[in-house]
């Protein structure tokens, strides 16, 4: 047994570009190197941060935790298995919520949506409507039952990821802007439930990917700053947050990837 | 209702046709009506099972569904042959749809029907062409093109199936290269059992046509989603439309 949740080394990744098959003139598209050389390592019942810009490479490092991508190169492995090698154990040990709560046919209710994913996780029927309605309980959707997806606010949705995310019971969460499109409040809730349910009480391992350095601050044990694929700067939040403040030297602002 | 509107627009055009002009160019007792009824009753079924899993595959991904779907605990191919399963089915219901819309709206009796025979036939050209439709899909994850290929076979359907007319009407070439098609085979052999009472022992060529295409075309189709899958992966295109 691995102490580390989320294990990654020197991890890269390169997108081809794409080929036009119709083209007249066939040249060989530009690579697109989006994750250079990544390192990262992340203790059981710890929330940590991914941050950085548009394009920076969180998500693709998430997608890539998650079995939807294939690194290039390195090794990444997700509660002691390997995420190209070992994908299907992989696949036992996450929960994984999309960015922008996506994912669900907006035809049936919430319920059934997580019913649908409790099958295919391969709950037993009986066992599978029990968990849909301790997790719909857990995650606060309580009175949303019959509602179709397609009449959810991006709150709810958000909540309905989450608790398909929870209906395995995996040990690693990954996260990706869970709180995108909430207003204030609702973040502020929503980091607490992550807080205190998803990783007091049921003891999760939380890899949140956010543009939010305060979110981070409020919610995260550490995190990592990206820039152009790469991991510029990592530890609390609280230090990358005094490091990132105006009035900082540029050398220290840039060492967290603003300034 | 868009089966029973065809039928209806079909039994008007077959007014147009006597049966001695059909007779012309094959067996045709029973008058065009029932013989365009089952041929365009095996090519919405053969088309629906063709398309399903394709069509099916691209809600997925417009609903973002497919990323959740994989991380299931499933193995992909079961997904897969799950994800089949539906569109086999609504193909079985719309072939018997449109017999059943043929017997109320054109009296279309089909007693000296040789059932069995024309249930195996119909199975076996279902899920032959449901094979073909997971090789499509799987094209639509490696390339995103599955749909003209859907509507290519769709096209060539019409043409040289023998849905319409008798395939002695084509020209030479056309009726060779017919032959090549599965759908030629099945549609043949349906109508031969449902018009002419043909038994099994008198459809095993038809018989073994599709069964030959469907032990091809399944584990290709298995193996094509695989590599489509993995080359998804690799490109980061597994939620692209």
């Amino acid at each position: 047994m691995t102490l580390s949740a989320i294990s990654v080394a020197n991890l890269t990744k390169t997108f081809p570009g794409s080929v036009r098959v119709m083209s007249f003139r066939p040249a060989r598209p530009p690579r697109i190197e989006v994750l250079r050389g990544i390192d990262l390592e992340v203790p059981r019942g710890e929330v940590f941060g991914l941050l950085g810009p548009n394009g920076s490479g969180k998500t693709t490092l998430l997608e890539i935790l998650a079995t939807h991508l294939l690194p290039t190169n390195g090794h990444a492995k997700v509660n002691g298995h390997d995420v190209v090698r070992d994908a299907p154990a992989v696949r036992h040990a996450i929960g994984y919520c999309p960015g922008g709560a996506v994912g669900f046919d907006p035809r049936l209710t919430g319920k059934r949506n997580l019913e649908f994913f409790a099958l295919l996780g391969d709950l037993p029927r009986v066992q599978a409507r029990e968990r849909v309605t301790e997790v719909w309980e857990l995650v606060g959707l309580d009175g949303f039952r019959d509602n179709t997806v397609v009449h959810y606010s991006d709150g709810m949705r958000q909540r309905l990821a989450l608790a398909r995310a929870l209906l395995t019971d995996p040990p690693v969460l990954l996260l990706d802007e869970p709180t995108r499109g909430l207003d204030p409040e609702a973040s502020a809730l929503w980091r607490r439930f992550l807080r205190e349910r998803a990783v007091e009480e049921l003891g999760k391992t939380i890899l949140l990917v956010t543009h939010d350095l305060l979110e981070a601050e409020d919610i995260c044990d550490r995190a990592a700053i990206m820039q152009r694929g790469r991991i510029v700067a990592d530890g609390p939040p609280s230090e990358l947050l005094r490091a990132a403040r105006p009035g900082r030297s540029p050398r220290a602002r840039a060492a967290v990837g603003v300034g | 209702m868009n089966i029973g509107l065809t039928v209806a627009t079909y039994l008007f055009v077959s007014r147009l046709v006597p049966s001695e002009t059909l007779a012309q160019w094959g067996p045709a007792q029973e008058g065009y009506f029932p013989f365009v009824l089952i041929g365009m009753a095996m090519n919405g079924a053969m088309l629906s099972a063709l398309t399903g899993l394709t069509h099916s595959l691209q809600l997925q991904k417009a609903f973002g569904m497919l990323k959740p779907l994989l991380l299931g605990r499933s193995q992909p191919e079961a997904v897969l042959l799950f994800s089949s399963l539906y569109p086999l089915a609504r193909a079985g219901v719309d072939l018997m749809v449109y017999l059943l819309v043929g017997w109320v709206v054109g009296g279309v009796s089909l007693t000296g029907a040789n059932v069995p025979a024309a249930v195996v036939t119909a199975c076996l050209a279902i899920v032959a062409f449901g094979s073909l439709g997971i090789v499509t899909a799987a094209l639509s994850l490696l390339f995103h093109c599955g749909t003209p290929l859907l509507w290519a076979i769709g096209s060539a359907s019409w043409l040289l199936g023998g849905v319409l007319y008798p395939q002695p009407l084509l020209p030479r070439p056309l009726r060779w290269a017919a032959q090549l098609f599965p759908f030629t085979h099945a549609i043949q052999g349906v109508r031969a059992a449902l018009l002419d009472g043909a038994s099994l022992g008198d459809l095993i060529f038809p018989i073994l046509v599709l069964t030959g295409f469907s032990l091809i075309m399944i584990p290709l189709g298995v193996l094509a989603f695989n590599i489509g899958l993995s080359r998804a992966r690799v490109r980061g295109t597994l939620a692209e439309c």
